[in-house]
């Protein structure tokens, strides 16, 4: 059965995809804090990010220690293949959506 | 700023510690990330405060708890019930018993040893917590006990007033019923020519309904419902009627005349603080006494025999009852010398319960129990002190495996629960084998406390729930101090093997410690065995001042005196016959006040009845004045006395007493006839004080026959024949004066006896500890050794090395305990016992050199084997 892909989980995927290699707890947090204009809680975003490592969308490795985090390691995330066709998926049903939602959008301007 | 900027310590150790074991390290390095930033972009307040905030919203988030949950599941990690590793640790701990056999030998040995009397402490403790529990409404019985103020000492009374029953029995809400008991019954029943003593109370009918003791014969609810009627148990029946039917008998009981008997109970258990052979129904009292007997308002004063027991409706609190009562003791008692209030006891509460006065019945109080099991205590504390050292000496051998343990991730938890497990298997090892000492010393232990019809020891599955779960926690404990020795462990230093090198010191002070302690223990007792026996000795071959020897005492019990005389006097061997109501120097001598006129001071002294052969058969001197005569009328207005009442009757000459007036309790006046020399009428614990003899045939109790011959065997069967005649069918008794004197020191026997087996105990113990102790210090120099003897050490040299460490140890406790227990002896023989032998040097080279010669043994058998090896086996291995 697929999973269901909620807003918030569909927005971390995609900082994670964007942020390529540097994906980790406090990154994501900032780039989503920059775009979205709003406080994210570090406790959320990490409940968000177990879920998605639950259903499969992401894993994650533990990188070098590092000075500034009191030596401790940073866990890096990536988005994995499923999680490449979920978001894929979602897409399209949007685009489609927006394709049938087109005319009723601009006529209403 | 002078302070480092750093994160809130309170939050990181709340964070941590919520997280436990799981990984949260990267997690918690984004929060410090995150903190560090606010403090370059904010002020360091705020940085503080977000970074709370941000712990807080982890703690409540998904993302702990479900790497919380994974946590649990890791399987580098710890979790508490793991089969697996319970299994590993229960195997690696068989393995390292049965590897070093002898040390496990010794530590099961020594913990079986000090166990022993610790099973007995349990199974009593079983028994006592078993009490009263078959009364199938036992939550809901209650008893009055009256906690008295008096200025002085506040004692506290399992009794209480009549009253309080009176006043309850009138239909308090919430009591459903009252039950009087009254102890004021006489001891003795008598049934036809027979005095049978008998214990028991007097008991309002409900007795039989509320406690559960079922009747055999005769009906509950009635049985004690009219005057003078009786119930009696099965044991009692038998002791009074025999074989007969006791339902319907008739036995007289002073002073309330003939009591029906009109139930028979099945006998009492042992468990039970209310024990009966007999319940005389309580209207018995009431009908003799009059109304008076329970209304009188004495009666809230003078409460010492009257017991009150409630049942309690279901569901009934006793709090309203307790406040009823206390309001009424407000009113009864006024005065400030004698205030009281009571209480409500439930009773399951009762045994074991707070120590109170004029129990009903034996009962064992918190106090008592503890005081029991002190010695059981510190003999097994010396014996797991033993295992805790030998298990923290043998800790070079467990290094290893304990640093591959944490390198593997092992935890610290884990770790103490498998040294703590160890410890409970050996725990439970000494225990099965400890199991047969409870069996071996079980019955002499009761009849030494001389409790037997009191305490039932005999095991049940309680006792055995019991000693199991004393184990399990003896191991826990003495297992905790290794366990968490090895716990603390550093692996590189375990691998490293390092431990025993940089901590020698300090451990082998605590191991020298342990020993010295046991030898302490031991040597104390075998002192004060040593000494009490000396004591015993010295108190039986007391020249007591008259002759005891080839004395023997024959009980005239129903028998005329003037005829025991006549028919032994035939007989050829007995020399000469005379008659006294005690056995002379047992301690028997009855004290009495007497008084010089009516209105002078009351002279404290003692007394026996005897006749005119007694003085000269027991060869006493006559200093003065003249025996009692032939005739006996004009004797019983004289008394002989001794030279300390004399002295005190004239204190300036002493023949001035003869002729004084004397008044006995009884009002007779009497006249001082005569004056004998000092002697010991009474045991050596006291003092010669003042003494008298006086001449009443109706107090003989024996026979004083002075036997001339050595064939004890044969004269006996004469005497018996002799007594047949006279003696009314009773069977012959006799026992030598001096086996009865003997007997009088008996509590000696008794004190060498218990103290003897905790001496036993306690060297025992501590020789298998030393024992383990030199095995493993000789071990550890074992290359040592072998090397001086190459070198050319010689046997003698390489033994002094070896055992001199543990022979100062044993000089140290030496010292230390000579003296104390050479002071706490005198203290209590003078105390105990007025004429005593001073604790000699002998004694104490006696202890002495008992403790050397098993230490030194203990120790040479070792040092010597150690010596005396061939060097070259030990140094070729490598």
């Amino acid at each position: 059965m697929k999973e269901y892909l909620g807003e918030f989980e569909e927005l971390v995927l995609l900082t994670v995809a964007s942020l390529t290699t540097n994906a980790y707890g406090v990154s994501i947090k900032n780039f989503m804090e920059q775009r979205l204009k709003r406080d994210i809680s570090i406790g959320s975003l990490h409940s968000t990010i177990t879920r998605l490592e639950e259903k499969g969308y992401l894993t994650s490795s533990l990188g070098e220690p590092t000075q500034e985090r009191g030596g401790r390691r940073k866990r890096f995330y990536q988005v994995t293949k499923s999680g490449k066709s979920a978001l894929q998926e979602i897409k399209d049903l949007r685009d489609q959506l927006w394709v049938t939602a087109k005319p009723a959008l601009s006529s209403s301007k | 700023m002078s302070n480092e900027i750093k994160p809130p310590k309170l939050a990181d150790r709340i964070f941590l510690w919520y997280c436990k074991s799981a990984s949260i390290e990267d997690i918690h390095g984004d929060v410090e990330e995150l903190f560090y930033e606010d403090v370059k972009r904010h002020n360091l307040f705020k940085a503080k405060l977000n970074y709370w905030r941000r712990v807080v919203s982890l703690i409540f988030s998904y993302a702990i708890v479900k790497r919380k949950r994974n946590a649990a599941y890791h399987h580098f990690s710890y979790s508490q019930f793991n089969p697996a590793m319970f299994k590993n640790y229960f195997k690696t701990a068989i393995r390292n018993l049965s590897k070093t056999k002898f040390f496990t030998t010794i530590n099961v040995f020594g913990l079986a040893v000090g166990m022993s009397l610790s099973l007995l402490f349990v199974a009593m403790v079983v028994f006592v917590y078993q009490f009263d529990n078959f009364h199938p409404n036992g939550e809901r019985i209650y008893r009055v006990i009256t906690h008295v103020q008096d200025r002085n000492e506040n004692p506290s009374f399992a009794s209480a007033p009549i009253g309080t029953a009176q006043l309850l029995n009138n239909n308090f809400s919430g009591v459903e019923k009252v039950v009087r008991i009254h102890g004021s019954l006489n001891h003795h029943v008598g049934y036809g020519e027979n005095k049978i003593p008998i214990k028991g109370y007097f008991a309002d009918a409900d007795y039989l309904s509320i406690f559960n003791f079922p009747l055999l014969q005769g009906n509950s609810v009635t049985a004690l419902a009219k005057p003078n009627t009786m119930v009696i148990t099965e044991a009692a029946a038998t002791k009074i009627f025999g074989s007969k039917n006791p339902i319907g008998e008739l036995a007289f009981i002073e002073p309330f005349g003939e009591v029906m008997i009109t139930g028979v109970a099945k006998n009492i258990p042992k468990n039970s603080h209310m024990k009966f052979e007999a319940l005389v129904s309580f209207s018995t009292l009431t009908s003799h006494y009059g109304a008076s007997f329970t209304d009188d308002e004495k009666k809230w004063n003078n409460f010492f025999n009257s017991y009150t027991y409630l049942l309690l409706a279901p569901n009934a609190s006793p709090t309203p009852i307790e406040d009823f009562l206390n309001r009424i003791a407000k009113e009864k008692y006024k005065t400030d010398e004698f205030r009281a209030t009571f209480e409500l006891q439930r009773l399951d509460k009762i045994v074991p319960g707070p120590e109170l006065s004029n129990n009903i019945g034996h009962g064992w109080s918190y106090e008592s129990m503890v005081l029991n099991g002190l010695l059981p205590f510190i003999i097994l504390l010396a014996a797991c002190t033993n295992y805790v050292s030998l298990a923290i000496s043998q800790a070079l051998k467990r290094m290893k495996e304990i640093g591959v343990r944490k390198v593997m991730g092992g935890h610290k938890r884990q770790i103490f629960m498998q040294f703590v497990l160890e410890s409970t298997i050996i725990m439970l090892l000494a225990l099965s084998l400890s199991y047969f000492f409870f069996e071996l010393i079980r019955d002499e232990a009761l009849a030494i406390s001389g409790e037997t019809d009191l305490v039932d020891l005999d095991p049940t599955l309680g006792t055995y729930a019991g000693f199991i779960a004393f184990a399990v926690l003896v191991g826990f404990v003495s297992g905790i101090v290794p366990a968490l020795h090895f716990a603390k462990i550093t692996p590189i230093t375990a691998l490293k093997g390092k431990e025993l090198q940089t901590k020698k010191g300090s451990r082998f002070s605590i191991r020298r410690f342990v020993i010295t302690m046991q030898f302490i223990l031991s040597l104390g007792f075998i002192m004060a065995v040593v000494i009490m026996v000396q004591q015993y000795r010295y108190s039986v071959n007391y020249d007591l001042g008259f002759d005891q020897e080839n004395m023997l005492n024959v009980e005239l019990q129903k028998a005329d005196a003037q005829l025991v005389k006549n028919e032994f006097e035939k007989l050829s061997f007995v020399q000469t016959v005379s008659m006294s109501s005690h056995a002379l120097g047992a301690g028997e001598a009855p004290g009495l006040y007497v008084r010089q006129t009516e209105k002078s001071d009351s002279i404290e002294a003692s007394k026996m009845s005897v006749d005119e052969n007694f003085i000269a058969n027991m060869g006493l001197t006559l200093l003065h004045g003249r025996n009692f005569s032939n005739d006996s009328t004009q004797n019983v207005r004289f008394i002989i006395i001794n030279e300390v009442f004399a002295k005190k009757l004239s204190p300036d000459d002493v023949y001035g007493a003869l002729g004084q007036p004397i008044i006995l309790p009884d009002k007779r006046e009497v006249r001082v006839a005569g004056i004998v020399k000092d002697f010991h009428y009474s045991n050596l614990t006291s003092p010669i004080g003042n003494f008298f003899f006086e001449y009443k045939p109706g107090d003989f109790v024996y026979a004083n026959l002075q036997l001339e011959s050595t064939h004890i065997s044969q004269t006996f069967s004469e005497m018996e024949a002799a007594w047949k005649v006279v003696g009314e069918g009773d069977k012959f008794k006799a026992q030598f004066l001096t086996d009865q004197i003997r007997d009088a020191y008996g509590f000696y026997f008794m004190i060498v006896k218990i103290w003897g087996f905790l001496g036993l105990l306690a060297i025992v113990v501590a020789c298998l500890g030393l024992l383990g102790t030199v095995v493993f210090a000789i071990k550890n120099r074992v290359k040592e050794v072998s090397i001086r003897k190459v070198m050319g050490a010689s046997s003698e040299s390489l033994v002094y090395m070896l055992s001199k460490d543990f022979i100062i140890l044993m000089v140290i406790a030496s010292i230390i305990t000579v003296p104390t227990v050479y002071f706490f002896m005198n203290w209590l023989l003078l105390t105990a016992q007025y004429y005593n032998v001073p604790i000699g040097a002998v004694e104490i080279i006696i202890s002495l050199s008992i403790m050397l010669l098993l230490g030194m043994t203990t120790i040479l058998s070792q040092t010597l084997k150690a010596a005396n090896t061939n060097p070259v086996d030990n140094l070729r291995v490598e």
